[in-house]
């Protein structure tokens, strides 16, 4: 795959915002520059034929155990709420969901 | 005894003391409190010291000592848990400025087997963020330094656990493995470091990094006192489904071997041509005459697909399950959290400022390499890869018991070095990564120190649920060239 860093950069900002993670002007000029580094380096996996070889081999796998279908019960809600940074009767607080102007888009 | 005489002693040594009466366990804890206030300043290996709680654990102790009450195998002693292990009401950053204030409601699996053993936790140890590094420099909260030389890194991500154990402040500790975080700092600071088994150690209560890689795993400063922690932290937990079932065998009796007559060490060839430093070439060739001269046969193996492989197989396999891990830290129910008008901004914005740099980049390549265009030649490509690297591991153990290797392509390096090549940085997990590909154990320990006075370490890599052909190895150097030894100093080898 060969990228000018312009798509790069444009292709990483993509990614930042599928990750959901706000990068600065800066921040993403710096990855571009890693980014490229790091997928030559992946990239060299294709050298190797890998055809007929299933990604996902279970069978010398212990089978996972059942456990019993039991209530336990567990009663610290107040403290798992206390480390939100908002909460209201019980439950967690976040801002609005939709904004008009995003939905209008 | 001097206080300062403590520091030095094994677990196994603290306990027979308390069972002679020879000193408390107050005792023992107050001075490796007092050794890690006067020296934190300077290596900054725990992020939370726990000194109250120490101190009040240590009396309990004493008290039920002093009642004749029955002794677990890590009685008092004191013990350092990497900070992504949680403990119920301890705060568990993970390095991260995302976990600053986070106190977890519960303990790991590790943690409850800890203090069923009585063991103390005095701290929770310094790591790169998330576990994502090889020199704790990425840690939110400053870098764990080499106490062997301070101008130097300890290895990571489990620096602050491996510093800790090699300074003295415990004479064990815990940290976490997903390609090389326990055995690449246990090299660079000169103390047994082991990755168990995938499935051997329950990792309820571990943060996950990539849940097909992670394992806890202990550090000591001999082989004992590692047997013995194992012991207590494979205690089978159905609270990880991968946790297996199997009875785990009693790892002390690995140790009493004389001989390794009719015993395979597989002795990994072809990367004599890499760059690797001469002194840990030279130290690979030393414990290789020590198992020849106790009998063991050794067989040439190759694995050139996990040493030219490996990396890039882990470093899109490893951020991929990141990615995916780290998307529950939203700045909703818990953790750093960000003013924000609706929601969407308050993940953008929460995650953007509460991960660093290397997260960051690794939540980046994961989402890359999972996107549907690029899945199947990326991620998909990887794990194919990471079948290859079983069936050449397969293939080695069927000549070979076990497999001797460096732990590290290069002496502990300088703070800073690798900061910003992270492709070299990679470099530092070159010979750690493939076991955690594999599912294997490994373990990584000091043979010698180099002419400028650091560490050398090699790594022992076994068959799956192998610690027994690793320990019994491993003993058979130890008792050659000693146990691993702090840096405090007149017991160095």
């Amino acid at each position: 795959m060969d990228m000018t860093s312009g798509d790069l950069i444009e292709d990483i900002r993509r990614v930042a915002r599928l990750a959901m993670l706000e990068l600065n002007e800066e921040e993403s000029k710096q990855i571009a520059v890693q980014f490229k580094m790091i997928l030559d380096q992946l990239q060299t996996l294709g050298e190797l034929d890998t055809s007929g070889i299933n990604p996902f081999r279970l069978e010398d796998m212990d089978p996972m155990p059942w456990r019993a279908d039991e209530v336990h019960i567990w009663n610290r809600y107040s403290e798992v709420l206390s480390q939100a940074p908002e909460s209201e009767d019980g439950y967690f607080k976040v801002p609005r969901i939709v904004r008009e102007d995003r939905d209008e888009k | 005894m001097k206080n300062n005489e403590f520091l030095k002693l094994s677990a196994i040594e603290l306990i027979s003391g308390y069972k002679k009466g020879s000193y408390t366990i107050s005792d023992v804890i107050e001075t490796a409190l007092e050794h890690i206030e006067a020296n934190e300043r300077n290596l900054n290996a725990l992020i939370t010291p726990m000194y109250e709680e120490a101190r009040s654990r240590a009396w309990m102790l004493d008290a039920a000592l002093s009642r004749g009450e029955d002794m677990g195998p890590l009685f008092g002693v004191p013990v350092v848990v990497k900070d992504n292990i949680t403990i119920d009401g301890i705060r568990t950053t993970c390095g991260s400025r995302m976990l600053e204030n986070w106190i977890p409601p519960y303990s790991a699996h590790v943690v409850e087997c800890l203090e069923r053993a009585g063991a103390v936790i005095i701290g929770k140890a310094n790591m790169d963020e998330f576990a994502m590094g090889s020199s704790t420099e990425f840690s939110a909260f400053g870098p764990t330094l080499n106490p062997w030389d301070l101008s130097r890194v300890p290895g990571g991500s489990s620096g602050g656990s491996a510093a800790s154990v090699a300074a003295g402040y415990a004479p064990i500790s815990l940290g976490s493995d997903t390609g090389g975080s326990i055995r690449q700092p246990a090299a660079f600071c000169g103390v047994y470091g082991l990755k168990p088994t995938y499935g051997l150690v329950s990792r309820f209560g571990l943060v996950a990094f990539a849940s097909s890689l992670d394992q806890i795993g202990p550090f000591a400063r001999n082989l004992s006192d590692l047997a013995v922690v194992l012991q207590v932290i494979s205690e089978a937990d159905t609270r990880d489904a991968t946790c297996v079932r199997k009875e785990r065998p009693n790892y002390l009796d690995f140790l009493n071997v004389e001989s390794l007559k009719g015993f395979k060490v597989g002795y990994l060839s072809g990367y004599e041509s890499m760059e690797i430093d001469e002194e840990i070439k030279r130290g690979v060739t030393q414990a290789l005459r020590i198992c020849q001269d106790a009998g063991a046969e050794i067989v040439e193996v190759k694995l050139p697909i996990s040493t030219r492989y490996g990396l890039p197989c882990y470093y899109t396999i490893a951020p991929a399950e990141a990615s995916s891990n780290l998307a529950r830290f939203d700045g909703v129910q818990y953790g750093f959290s960000v003013e924000a008008e609706d929601l969407q901004d308050l993940y953008l914005k929460s995650r953007g400022a509460g991960f660093g740099p290397e997260v960051k980049r690794r939540i980046l390549i994961g989402t890359f390499v999972l996107g549907s265009s690029r899945y199947d030649a990326y991620y998909l490509q990887a794990q194919k890869v990471r079948q290859l690297i079983i069936r050449e591991f397969d293939a080695a153990f069927s000549r070979a018991d076990v497999l001797l290797m460096p732990a590290t392509p290069t002496l502990p390096f300088r703070r800073g070095e690798k900061m910003t090549d992270p492709v070299k940085a990679y470099m530092a997990d070159l010979f750690t990564i493939p076991a955690n590909l594999a599912g294997l154990p490994g373990l990584s320990m000091k043979i010698s120190f180099s002419h400028s006075g650091l560490p050398i370490g090699v790594q022992l890599v076994g068959k799956k649920f192998g610690e027994g052909d690793i320990l019994k190895t491993a003993s058979v150097i130890e008792k050659v060239i000693g146990p691993a030894v702090t840096t405090l100093g007149g017991d160095r080898k």
